[in-house]
């Protein structure tokens, strides 16, 4: 295969070195999943480039259990990742909820809210309203937590829950400083990780790529410690200054460059995990260059990519499949 | 006469053609070009947007086709050409800050100019005056939409 030389839309060259060096990721993808890669485009967002657009309704939706309300404020999010998402702040409102989508034609669902001070998502009070969203309703039913216990591995276990999935950071000054939660540690999100595997669930760690104020710093022992744990996906997402406090929305975001390494760090760490990149990442032309080295260093799926990036990878002889689905359910025998 | 018609605070001017169901509008300017841009209520259903690409001065853009793309957080997608024609100017303030078309849709956020190649038959597809009022109306009530402007 020739790795490419430019592309329509990118705003800087390419960095060829870098290219090749991820060609080692292409080839190992290539070897333990082979040509198909998939392409996401879950319903929260109307996502249309000019070679890729789902026109049928949402298929897959994320819900919030705290609303827009989130306790710990983080400088990255300032809890903006909640207001897209569909409200249900009591187990009641989150069975009317999880039926009122059935009825629409929605078949999965992510439920995610605020985290405490102690940064965990609040799902004890859920569990029940968890197992009618999967038991009753049919629903593929998939929680994004925070920090885990005990109680909460076994309750979600329990609900039936199709697939956990849980920031992992590898540094514990980023915790203390952006999550704000200077009582914890790498550790106590390692912990989490060992009783999530404890209970069996599927885990699907995601780690956010620039966290510590756009630069890279715990993501690489993030990714060794999350190998530890055999997990079933990986989702790598990039930090997104605008949707942080003020004083973080001015700060860049790491370069393509940096990401990419990222990328094939994961990619070479999880040789037979998938490794897909989620829809939380900057928009604008550094994207379609972020998504062009994704290809190249191997990963298993993109989400919301950027224009001609689906046409590209036909080029280089993989095979897309469009999902309307949730990324993390990469792990889940639906696609 | 009034020059613009506000309805659940959204402002329609009344000199510009409309195609409604993309919500984008043309404004035929002295020269013989064109200004296209997003309506009102367009940038209201988009939210704050964040990225912007036009496509470059010189390039033939057919009828329907992406002149233009625009994202924000919950929506992104094309601004397609309603004529056909060539792109003459595009609005690099837009570029660098595609905000502004939330602040003032009709004004310093419009997006490209062109230079149409059959702009009576293209004309001919779209809204104008009371018919643009009553299918913006419909629109606006269907989607139950109230315009708010960023400041």
């Amino acid at each position: 295969m020739r790795i490419i030389q430019n592309f329509e839309g990118v705003s800087s060259p390419l960095n060829q070195e870098l290219l090749e060096e991820l060609f080692e990721g292409f080839k190992v993808r290539e070897e333990n999943f082979g040509k198909k890669v998939y392409f996401y485009s879950p319903g929260f967002k109307h996502y249309q480039v000019e070679d890729f657009y789902i026109s049928a309704g949402p298929k897959f939706v994320d819900v919030s259990i705290t609303g827009k309300n989130c306790e710990l404020m983080c400088d990255h999010c300032a809890s903006k990742i909640l207001w897209h998402m569909i409200p249900a702040t009591t187990p009641e409102e989150l069975k009317r909820v999880g039926e009122e989508l059935k009825a629409k034609g929605v078949e999965g669902i992510l439920i995610s809210g605020g985290s405490n001070k102690d940064g965990v998502v609040e799902l004890y009070p859920f569990f029940e309203a968890i197992e009618y969203l999967k038991r009753e309703l049919g629903l593929i039913t998939t929680c994004h937590v925070g920090l885990v216990d005990r109680d909460l591995a076994k309750g979600l276990k329990e609900a039936g829950v199709d697939a956990v999935l849980m920031d992992v950071i590898g540094d514990d000054r980023t915790i203390a400083e952006v999550y704000k939660l200077p009582h914890k540690s790498v550790k106590d999100y390692e912990e989490s990780l060992a009783l999530l595997k404890e209970y069996n669930h599927r885990i699907v760690p995601h780690v956010i790529i620039g966290l510590h104020y756009g630069k890279v710093l715990g993501e690489y022992r993030a990714i060794d410690m999350i190998s530890k744990f055999d997990p079933d996906g990986l989702v790598l997402v990039v930090v997104m200054p605008y949707y942080g406090k003020t004083r973080f929305q001015l700060l860049p975001p790491p370069t393509p460059e940096e990401c990419a390494k990222v990328f094939l760090h994961a990619r070479l760490s999880l040789p037979r995990a998938p490794v897909v990149i989620g829809c939380a990442r900057p928009a604008g032309p550094e994207r379609i260059k972020m998504d062009l080295y994704a290809l190249y260093a191997g990963v298993n799926g993109i989400t919301f990519p950027a224009e001609g990036i689906l046409t590209h990878a036909k080029e280089i002889g993989l095979e897309p499949v469009v999902s309307p689905n949730c990324c993390s359910t990469v792990v889940l025998p639906i696609n | 006469m009034e020059k613009e018609w506000e309805y659940n605070g959204c402002i329609i001017p009344l000199d510009l053609y409309y195609e409604i169901e993309t919500q984008t509008w043309v404004r035929l300017n002295e020269d013989g070009t064109v200004t296209m841009g997003l309506t009102d209520v367009g940038q209201v259903r988009a939210g704050r947007l964040l990225h912007a690409r036009i496509k470059d001065v010189g390039k033939y853009i057919k009828k329907g086709k992406p002149v233009a793309s625009l994202e924000s957080g919950k929506w992104a997608g094309p601004i397609n050409a309603l004529v056909e024609g060539e792109v003459v100017e595009r609005n690099e303030r837009v570029l660098e800050q595609p905000d502004i078309i939330n602040y003032d849709p009709y004004g310093e956020g419009w997006i490209v100019r062109m230079k149409p190649a059959d702009l009576e038959r293209d004309l001919k597809d779209l809204l104008y005056g009371p018919q643009a009022i009553e299918k913006m109306r419909e629109y606006i009530d269907e989607w139950d939409i109230i315009c708010m402007r960023c400041t």
